[in-house]
């Protein structure tokens, strides 16, 4: 479940996420692994890929962000990719394209761009094991048929 | 029979006659503020029927973004939405003075390839448009939807006193909450049934319901031949 939006008087670092301040500009890319508050500007790239990113209500976030979940209060011109969760709360902006398998927009909220809940089939990655085997075709182990032409 | 047949048995039962009701009355008022009634959609479990025949569908909504649909449709469709907000647009451009700009901008305002689109949601933006406006944006439909693609429209037949402008909330696949909201004009026109027809000639209409709250549901498809037969 996505964390909620921080609560007032407890301070960030006790509930251990980092916070970008309302007087911070970052232009470049932001790498972590936590989870992450910003209230000030920031221009390039976020990911913070097993983690949740929240854009406080004085967010200004220009960027392609990558993070596990992200709840949007300010706003936001960029593409999300969120493998969990993705929510635009009331007042939240969101210019640019969201693929997550769960988006939640609430009435008031602005979204324009598009929204990709596509099912993907979790990619077959067979082991290097696996894969070496599949790839020397290896003759049917005794005790197994193989399959006829037209079975 | 089993206590557990029999407690099934009566919920089947329970649930057909349900059915069977809201058929007889056409619509559900479940909502009670005027503004916020809930109705019988009897075109949209449709056009999830045929959504859940392709694998990962492809949707424009056309007119702006409603979080309730995003979510439903993501939950029992596993798609992508494009939210396109056509009315946005039109408001905007009525409250500077252009309501007819929203005409020019149409055909290069969709970047959707030709037949790439599996469904298309027009019920919230027709009303408000100008009749060459609405037949400029069905054209840019039509060349939007893949062979069999479908589409869904609502149209208004009677004034509401309701506010100007009137969005459809997918309560569930069956039932659409209409909201109204404030804007910069109310609807352009009225749809009679053979305005319809006309404004959609491009298309094969496959049903339409004139509901009892004086709306006309549309599903209508691409035809899979240029010819037109299927």
């Amino acid at each position: 479940m996505a964390p909620d939006a921080p609560a007032a008087g407890v301070p960030y670092a006790e509930r251990g996420i980092a916070l970008i301040g309302r007087s911070v500009v970052i232009n470049g890319e932001l790498n972590g692994s936590e989870d992450l508050t910003i209230e000030g500007q920031v221009d390039g790239k976020v990911e913070l890929l097993e983690h949740s990113l929240t854009i406080g209500a004085d967010g200004r976030v220009k960027a392609q962000v990558f993070a596990k979940s992200v709840i949007v209060l300010g706003e936001l011109v960029g593409n999300i990719n969120a493998s969990e969760r993705v929510e635009i709360r009331e007042n939240g902006s969101v210019d640019g394209d969201i693929v997550a398998p769960r988006v939640a927009i609430a009435e008031g909220a602005h979204f324009r761009g598009s929204i990709d809940m596509q099912r993907r089939a979790q990619p077959a990655s067979p082991s290097p094991m696996m894969a070496a085997f599949q790839d020397l075709r290896l003759p049917v182990a005794v005790g197994q048929s193989e399959p006829r032409a037209g079975v | 029979m089993s206590d557990g047949e029999n407690r099934r048995s009566l919920t089947g039962w329970l649930a057909r006659l349900g059915a069977s009701l809201r058929g007889t009355l056409d619509y559900a008022e479940l909502g009670h503020a005027a503004d916020s009634a809930v109705h019988l959609s009897r075109a949209l479990p449709l056009f999830f029927d045929v959504m859940r025949t392709r694998p990962a569908p492809v949707l424009v909504d056309l007119g702006p973004v409603v979080g309730e649909n995003v979510t439903l449709l993501g939950d029992l469709l596993g798609c992508k939405v494009h939210i396109e907000n056509v009315f946005g647009d039109l408001d905007r451009l009525t409250n500077e003075g252009q309501p007819a700009e929203v005409c020019a901008d149409l055909p290069a305002r969709f970047s959707h390839p030709d037949n790439s689109i599996d469904g298309v949601l027009c019920w919230d933006v027709l009303d408000y448009l100008s009749p060459a406006a609405a037949a400029a944006l069905v054209t840019e439909v039509a060349r939007m939807l893949k062979p069999g693609g479908v589409g869904m429209a609502i149209f208004s037949t009677v004034r509401s006193d309701a506010q100007p402008y009137r969005k459809y909330v997918m309560v569930d696949e069956h039932h659409l909450r209409h909201r109204s909201y404030p804007a910069a004009q109310g609807p352009n026109r009225l749809w009679s049934s053979r305005d319809v027809q006309l404004l959609l000639a491009n298309l094969e209409v496959d049903e339409s319901f004139l509901l009892t709250h004086r709306q006309r549901e549309t599903l209508f498809h691409k035809p899979t031949h240029t010819d037109g037969s299927r």
